[in-house]
């Protein structure tokens, strides 16, 4: 590694294993290897990934004394719940006997998870219950079956934290707190619990679907103003027909903007109407007075400005390393498991006010088909393009990605904004991302 | 009509939706399509007995109205449909086990089990894409017309590609 100072104010010239930031010279690459080399994957499920916090799920989830979802997280897996007496826990899902997942189940409710090969019994807190029978547990140390320094309990993850109803782990037992991991990315998510003062409920059904690219490329994609007009020309073809007749005129702009930490967004209007709250005519009379009553409360609530900039804004948000958060047709969460340095899993799921009027529920539940998920009239597009770019990464000796665009010697990646198709967004990630893998 | 040859119309049309699906005559399949609203719809993953709920309440893969399914159509039918240009997916569907047969005045309701092929010449492999389709076709000036098509796969996880960018 490399520094010198260039010129007093100006960002000194940087280089690493990974990156070249060259300010002076409008220059920010970062090498392919990131993307496409398995022992550069394993470096950072050390050094960033186990220490992150990531999105786990979400407060309505769990709401009641009882419920429970399994889910993977990078590569571990885990059982999210909250117990009898109302605490919120995360366990690993292997049995403290001989390791089987103690829950096979995706949700449910359950006072105690029994392992299947043999029989011990963990109450919904973790403590182990019983070894399966009397008998059984007459072998082993009372103390296992107590609560006290010698009991058996389901080995817990330790940094479990929330913002905004979005539960998040880490698997760093020294991690710091969450709010302080999560910079400005916390404001923007108590931004968009500013859509209702009745909370929110998550929406049943999942979309699962695989992307044969490294998990980067998505957090990417996520948040790149760039690419909107040359890989959506078809969604944008779209979104012109349904606004005809309307007056909405709505033009591809708006801000990127780094939250600190790697964390970044990019901000821009709303093309496709929302329940919260912007009326398209197709949708019909009965939804222009829903969603004009819709407009009236929030602004009413929150002013003009805030108001107006939580109706009519998108924002994408990638939250280092690898939770993407998108306010826009709906809350939209995509947790990605990045299952190797060239291939990756997206559950894509999403949360509405508890109090959304069905007709509006309803025009959500379109407008979030129409364009994402795999079978939307955008994201097929967007996949089609990270397999092309891990292909290139894979198949050629070209080494350096290009991120320079709107670069400036004077450039401050922590917390500022630019065009919405500026790259700055991305600059940040990487400097934080490199940053983590520069720890020895 | 009797039973066995309304069998065979259906069977008939559903050969001719899999052959124009296949060969990507996109505007020919959507002319088999009846006039007024229709739906197409692939229901949500990994949820059981996934039929019961409307794409109102559980987040279904995909969910067309006319509007949407027309618009789809000359989505896929430009060289900026990414994901299916400049190569296609080859799809071959395949209909069995024709059941549940149900006329009631103009309409006519009935459930097939579907499997469709897709090779894609940047993946290796053939995907496959196991499921069943309830079918409501409506009869318009003497023939048969799909109304709603509602398939639900059995399928997990959405792979290799994990897009649904074809005509299912």
């Amino acid at each position: 590694m490399s520094e010198r100072a260039v010129v007093i104010n100006r960002i000194a010239k940087y280089e690493s294993r990974y990156l070249q930031h060259d300010p002076q010279n409008h220059v920010f690459r970062v090498h392919r290897d990131a993307y496409a080399s398995p022992e550069v994957f394993e470096e950072e499920k050390q050094k960033i990934l186990y220490k992150s916090w990531i999105v786990l799920g979400h407060e309505t989830e769990i709401a009641n004394p009882g419920d429970f979802v399994t889910r993977r997280v990078i590569d571990r897996e885990l059982i999210f719940n909250r117990d009898s007496s109302g605490t919120v826990n995360v366990f690993f899902n292997s049995c403290m006997h001989r390791g089987p997942a103690i829950c096979k189940h995706k949700e449910g409710k359950a006072n105690v998870f029994v392992c299947p090969y043999h029989g011990w019994v963990y109450k919904n807190d973790g403590y182990l219950a019983s070894a399966g029978s009397k008998k059984a547990d007459a072998g082993y140390p009372a103390a296992y079956l107590e609560r006290g320094e010698g009991a058996v309990r389901l080995q817990r993850i330790k940094n479990v934290a929330q913002r905004a109803g979005f539960y998040f782990v880490n698997f760093d037992d020294n991690a710091g707190p969450l709010d302080d991991y999560l910079q400005g990315a916390g404001a923007r998510l108590d931004r968009m619990a500013l859509q209702t003062t009745a909370g929110f409920e998550m929406i049943a059904g999942v979309h699962e679907y695989d992307i044969s690219a490294n998990y980067k490329l998505l957090c990417e994609n996520s948040y790149d103003g760039y690419h909107l007009m040359q890989t959506h020309a078809t969604y944008l073809d779209y979104v012109t027909q349904i606004l005809k007749g309307s007056n909405l005129d709505p033009k591809l702009g708006g801000i990127v903007m780094t939250l600190g930490n790697g964390h970044g967004a990019f901000e821009i209007p709303v093309l496709s109407g929302r329940p919260v709250a912007q009326w398209l005519p197709h949708w019909g009379e009965e939804a222009r007075v829903l969603l004009e009553e819709k407009r009236n409360e929030v602004i009413g609530r929150l002013g003009e400005e805030l108001g107006a900039n939580v109706c009519d804004m998108n924002s994408n948000m990638v939250i280092f390393p690898n939770s993407v958060i998108n306010d826009q047709q709906t809350i939209l969460a995509r947790t990605i498991i990045p299952l190797s340095h060239n291939r990756m899993r997206v559950r894509a799921w999403t949360v509405a006010p508890k109090d959304e009027h069905p007709k509006l529920r309803e025009i959500r539940m379109e407008n979030i088909l129409s364009f994402l998920g795999p079978g939307g009239f955008a994201t097929p597009d967007d996949v089609s393009m990270l397999e092309w770019a891990q292909t290139g990464y894979e198949t050629t000796n070209v080494k350096w990605n290009d991120f320079s665009k709107g670069i400036t010697p004077e450039e401050n990646t922590q917390n500022s904004t630019a065009v919405y198709d500026d790259e700055m967004q991305m600059r940040a990630y990487w400097l934080q991302w490199d940053k983590m893998m520069s720890r020895t | 009509m009797s039973e066995t040859s309304l069998k065979h119309e259906i069977e008939q049309l559903l050969y001719l939706e899999a052959d124009y699906a296949d060969d990507w005559l996109l505007t020919d399949w959507l002319g088999l399509w009846a006039d007024g609203e229709l739906l197409y719809e692939v229901g949500p993953l990994d949820t059981p007995r996934a039929d019961r709920f409307s794409h109102n309440q559980v987040l279904y893969l995909l969910s067309d109205d006319r509007f949407r399914l027309e618009q789809r159509v000359i989505r896929m039918g430009k060289p900026t449909a990414h994901a299916e240009a400049p190569v296609r997916s080859q799809t071959r569907h395949n209909y069995t086990h024709l059941r549940n047969i149900i006329v009631a005045g103009d309409t006519v309701t009935f459930k097939v089990n579907m499997l469709v092929t897709r090779t894609r010449r940047d993946n290796e492999g053939v995907t496959i894409l196991p499921g069943y389709v309830l079918f409501k076709w409506v009869r318009q000036n003497g023939a048969l017309k799909i109304q709603e098509k509602r398939i639900f796969l059995d399928l997990w996880v959405l792979s290799n590609p994990g897009t649904m960018s074809i005509i299912l």
